[in-house]
């Protein structure tokens, strides 16, 4: 079982991704191999927050040359734009019986750690 | 924003200003949207970081100073004006506390006007000097004029002779050879006037009008061209015109031509009326500056040294513009006459604290008697002014912008004030013969108040 930050590596912050923030879009590196479902949980995890969506997008690694004919490369890297909910509803469902029950969890609706306030 | 006065010694005030939270975020804002150009972070187009970004990376205290600089100027005079400090110089600060979310304090040191304990101002005794009028001033002052007014007149019947005015062409060789500037054509020589090189001008001497002849001199050692410095040089001169000043006679006629007077008598009482006058008033003036003096003596006062130092700072830029305007710049006259502009302000250090000392007296003067000035008082203290310009009250006004004024007429009015003051402590002095044996202090008294009277005015 990989943990939480073995998944969301770090934060992309760039003019783009800040003004994204500002609607709850969040953009991530993330691990090479981590699948929608793990990003979604890890950032739930880490950050106590609703995810609505993922995407991610696969970036090869780009080439740098190098001295004396050698060829060299960056690692290959995923990220993950992940858009919260910024207006959270608590969940309500039926238990059985019929009877309605609210969860009490409460959404945070930014992520602070991603350094730049709102 | 909230401020105490801390302590007070002498003639420095302690202040805390306090400013809010609040006030010292928004001022670390205003300081951000000046600055944020230069702040270059990787993914960012310059500019565009945000602040809170821009803060963690570099650190807060960038947005120190600007923000510091955006409040406190600020601050300082509102709590000046609460205060109702009479503040001089610029104060020192001194921050206490800084950083976002917290209160601003800065502790302000300011320098205001020490009090001035006064003396006894009415009824000192100081030295009228006596009139420094000479009758041969007059008969001098009409011997310019004449000369002023005499004509030349052409001679041709004689040969050149000592005080006459030739006319020649010359070139000058040395070694045979003609060099640079030693040939001029036409030119005119007073004979004796000393104005070329020694032996040239004696040697003019009794030639006719029309006579070539050569004159041997030798360059004098101290001769500003290196070339020329001590050597022979031969000048093959042509004589073509002799001149002699011929003055006019001292008759009524003389006396119309050069003034508004019909006979010579008149003119003569009027030029000593004039001198007479001048001297009055220049002993007159002398008196003025003794009593100054004297009241300033009797007076204690602790005088701070930043008041000291901006007396010396104006006076100083006064120079610097006087050497500027004849077209030196200050640091070159600096370098000829070298000295260190330190050097330079230490010799303006003791006028400068007799300036500042005497208007301080004349400024607790004034809060003594509480002297007012009005409008007549302003008005001639304005024309007073017109007549240095020669230009009457109206015309200067005229050449005031609108928005100066009124600053140009509270100036005015604190001169005015300051000029009562004057008077007031002249009339009620006692004047005294000059001592015997002429004081040596004398005349550094003088001079040390003569500027007093008129520079405090002059100068800001």
């Amino acid at each position: 079982m990989k943990s939480p930050q073995d998944i969301i590596l770090k934060p992309i912050i760039t003019e783009r991704s800040t003004y994204e923030a500002s609607w709850g879009r969040y953009t991530f590196a993330v691990a090479k191999s981590a699948t929608k479902p793990e990003i979604r949980q890890a950032v739930e995890a880490l950050f106590n927050v609703k995810v609505i969506e993922v995407n991610t997008m696969n970036y090869v690694g780009k080439k740098k040359r190098l001295r004396y004919r050698q060829e060299g490369r960056r690692p290959d890297w995923k990220k993950a734009v992940v858009t919260i909910d910024t207006q959270p509803e608590p969940e309500t469902w039926l238990e059985a019986g019929g009877r309605k029950r609210t969860s009490d969890r409460k959404y945070r609706v930014y992520i602070e750690e991603f350094g730049i306030g709102q | 924003m909230t401020s105490t006065v801390v302590k007070k010694e002498n003639s420095v005030v302690t202040l805390r200003v306090t400013l809010s939270a609040e006030e010292f975020e928004s001022a670390m804002e205003r300081a951000f949207q000046r600055q944020k150009n230069m702040f270059n972070i990787p993914g960012f187009r310059r500019g565009k970081a945000p602040m809170n970004l821009v803060l963690r990376t570099y650190g807060e205290g960038i947005l120190y100073e600007d923000a510091t600089s955006i409040l406190l100027p600020d601050a300082l005079n509102k709590a000046i004006k609460e205060h109702d400090l009479d503040w001089v110089g610029t104060p020192d600060v001194d921050i206490e506390s800084i950083g976002r979310g917290r209160e601003l304090v800065a502790v302000f040191e300011v320098t205001v006007k020490p009090d001035v304990t006064l003396g006894r101002y009415k009824g000192v005794e100081a030295v009228k000097p006596e009139l420094s009028f000479d009758p041969q001033q007059v008969d001098a002052e009409i011997a310019r004029v004449r000369d002023r007014n005499s004509r030349l007149v052409s001679i041709d019947d004689r040969a050149a002779e000592d005080g006459d005015t030739v006319t020649i062409d010359y070139v000058g060789e040395k070694d045979g050879v003609a060099f640079e500037g030693g040939s001029a054509e036409d030119a005119e020589l007073v004979l004796g006037s000393g104005s070329f090189i020694p032996g040239f001008e004696e040697q003019v001497i009794g030639h006719e009008i029309g006579d070539e002849f050569d004159v041997e001199v030798t360059f004098p050692e101290d001769y500003h061209s290196e070339d020329l410095k001590g050597a022979a040089a031969v000048f093959h001169v042509t004589l073509h015109a002799i001149r002699r000043k011929e003055l006019p006679d001292l008759d009524d006629d003389f006396a119309m031509d050069v003034s508004e007077f019909d006979t010579m008598d008149e003119y003569r009482e009027s030029i000593r009326e004039k001198l007479m006058k001048e001297a009055e008033e220049q002993a007159r003036t002398v008196f003025e500056n003794n009593v100054i003096q004297a009241v300033t003596a009797e007076a204690a006062v602790d005088i701070p040294n930043v008041m000291i130092e901006e007396q010396i700072d104006r006076m100083v830029d006064q120079q610097a513009g006087y050497y500027e305007r004849m077209g030196i710049a200050f640091e070159d006259f600096l370098k000829y006459t070298n000295q260190t502009e330190r050097e330079f302000r230490d010799r303006f250090r003791v006028q400068a604290e007799a300036n500042v000392r005497t208007s301080l007296v004349l400024e607790a003067i004034v809060a003594a008697e509480n002297i007012e000035a009005d409008e007549n008082d302003v008005q001639r203290e304005l024309e007073r002014v017109a007549s240095q310009y020669k230009q009457n009250a109206d015309e200067l006004l005229e050449t005031v912008p609108e928005e100066n004024r009124e600053g140009l007429m509270n100036h005015l009015k604190s001169q005015a004030v300051l000029r009562r003051a004057v008077d007031l402590i002249r009339d009620s002095a006692f004047a005294v013969a000059e001592p015997e044996p002429v004081a040596v202090e004398m005349p550094a008294a003088g001079e040390a108040a003569s500027g007093t009277g008129e520079e405090t005015g002059a100068d800001d």
